[in-house]
């Protein structure tokens, strides 16, 4: 279970966000929308740990993130993507997966020194899983700045999931993608689900977060107008009213 | 056949240089810093040797001078990691610039320390300290051109260090960490690398690097003196300039390159005029490649 309670934040006079509440169960999906400068990536930074809340919890598991250093937050379950990418891109596909490893390795000791342990046989299998996986295995040693664009947000999606996260935050993953990748994100997103991570998604594509929302929350000038199913969430007159102006009804 | 013989020297002292250089690249690649006081900790580290070489009579015996390698490579590490916690850590997030000052003061500040040591400890001399090793009166001839046995321990010495740094870094875990935080920290940090963590080990590692570099050096001149860093510091900047900033593999290139030129030019002209030669090739360089030529795809830090 991963909480959000009470959390704000505000840049200056800016409430960025104010006293947002969201709650993700694991294996459940948690659209987060609004329109642009609503506090979306304000959360996600939040979450992560970028930023800092002025007040507020989170809490995965009943273990307290708030206002943890990025890296504990990571080391505890939660990982996520950019909206504009941030992979190693002078690091080789491979390596880029394995950068979870090396935070994830128990010993100091095997750090330092590449032997073949019992850890660093399941680390070595499950990095195969990974690129086979996100179709990356016939790219593992290129540079990653040498991937196409659909490429690289195979890999950055396979990155965080290296971490182990139990809750994944995906920002805008749909950005730029053609029909095809479209289809192949909302399987993907769908499959992990089903594994039992827990999943916050923020994204524009409104098809696609109808299609594959448990729940969704709207966000609007940082606050909360609205949660419930996609049913819901599409007749709701708020939402409506904060996407498209107050005079539009949808036909 | 002298040209050959004053270019084999350069390259075989240059080693030495690409060892200053990395540990400097280094740091600046992880801190987005520039460590001024890179060369005083070498010259802490050179002292220290010294001083073990002196103390134990390290003049034919080749065991006080491998005691005396590491223990400068050690001092390296601590002093490096004291200058890290005085002079960087409790600027982070500050200017750029600030670091640069307070390293500089640090800097002056060991010079300082030991220009007064070496006038008030007696087994050290005013200006410049011997540093006795067995090395000093070793000769071999390939053929007929001569060279000096402590430039070929020193060169074989740095190739071996480069060796096992650059293995580190491109085949352990804490070696990939280290190119994560170089190329981007924020995101680095996200995937739970403590970058503190990775500062830490990087000034020890770099620091440990100029102190075996320090060594070596000193036992090639068979003197130390408290000004032997900043001489070092101006010519890694050369090196680092040249390669392109940031580039691990072209410091250690550029580091054999700048040896050479030194050596031809002293040798066949004359040693005041090493340095200008040297700058002139930099700058034309600089003309016709700014970013240096080892630089590789400037990417974004954020």
């Amino acid at each position: 279970m991963f909480e959000v309670t009470g959390l704000s934040k505000s840049f200056g006079g800016l409430k960025a966000l104010e006293n947002l509440d969201i709650s993700v169960k694991s294996g459940e999906v948690m659209g987060l929308i609004g329109p642009n400068g609503s506090g979306k990536t304000t959360t996600i930074n939040l979450i992560t740990g970028l930023l800092k809340a002025d007040s507020g919890k989170v809490q995965l598991d009943g273990k307290d993130l708030t206002n943890k250093a990025a890296d504990i937050i990571a080391k505890l379950g939660t990982a996520r993507t950019f909206q504009n990418l941030r992979i190693f891109s002078r690091q080789t596909v491979r390596d880029n997966i394995r950068v979870a490893q090396t935070t994830l390795c128990k010993s100091v000791f095997s750090k330092f020194v590449p032997f073949l342990t019992d850890e660093e046989r399941a680390f070595r299998s499950e990095t195969d899983a990974l690129l086979n996986e996100f179709e990356l295995s016939h790219v593992s040693h290129k540079r990653a700045e040498s991937l196409s664009y659909g490429e690289k947000k195979r890999l950055e999606m396979a990155r965080a999931l290296a971490l182990k996260p139990k809750i994944l935050l995906l920002d805008e993953p749909a950005a730029g993608m053609n029909p095809l990748e479209l289809d192949w994100l909302a399987e993907t997103i769908v499959g992990l689900k089903k594994s039992g991570l827990a999943i916050i998604l923020v994204e524009h594509h409104m098809k696609l977060v109808m299609k594959i929302c448990d729940r969704i929350t709207v966000l609007n000038f940082g606050n909360k107008i609205a949660e419930g199913n996609p049913k819901e969430i599409t007749n709701n007159k708020d939402v409506i009213t904060a996407y498209l102006g107050k005079d539009h009804t949808i036909a | 056949m002298l040209v050959l013989e004053y270019a084999i020297s350069g390259l075989l002292f240059g080693a030495t240089y690409s060892l200053v250089a990395i540990g400097f690249t280094l740091i600046f690649g992880v801190l987005n810093r520039f460590n001024i006081a890179h060369g005083a900790t070498l010259m802490v580290a050179a002292f220290g040797g010294a001083t073990i070489s002196i103390l134990f009579g390290g003049k034919d015996s080749y065991i006080i001078l491998i005691a005396a390698f590491f223990s400068a490579t050690l001092i390296g590490a601590i002093v490096g990691l004291i200058v890290r916690q005085i002079a960087f850590a409790p600027l982070k997030g500050g200017s750029e610039l600030s670091p640069f000052v307070t390293s500089a003061a640090m800097a002056l500040i060991l010079e300082e320390l030991f220009v007064n040591l070496t006038q008030s400890v007696s087994i050290y001399s005013m200006e410049v300290t011997e540093f006795p090793s067995p090395l000093e009166n070793l000769v071999f001839f390939l053929g007929e051109i001569y060279i000096r046995g402590a430039y070929l321990v020193i060169f074989l010495m740095a190739l071996i260090i480069m060796g096992i740094l650059h293995w580190w870094l491109h085949h352990t875990k804490s070696g990939l960490a280290i190119r994560c935080v170089e190329e981007n920290p924020t995101a680095a940090w996200l995937m739970g690398i403590n970058g503190n963590r990775v500062e830490i080990i990087v000034f020890a590692v770099a620091s440990a690097i100029a102190g075996a570099a320090g060594c070596l050096i000193s036992v090639a001149y068979g003197t130390v003196t408290p000004f032997l860093g900043s001489n070092l510091l101006l010519v890694s900047f050369v090196v680092l300039v040249l390669a392109g900033i940031g580039s691990v593999r072209g410091a250690m290139i550029c580091g054999l390159l700048v040896g050479i030129i030194e050596t031809v030019t002293a040798g066949l002209i004359s040693a005041q005029t090493k340095e200008a030669v040297l700058f002139i090739i930099l700058f034309t360089v600089l003309l016709v490649k700014p970013q240096g030529i080892f630089a590789t795809s400037a990417t974004e830090r954020d």
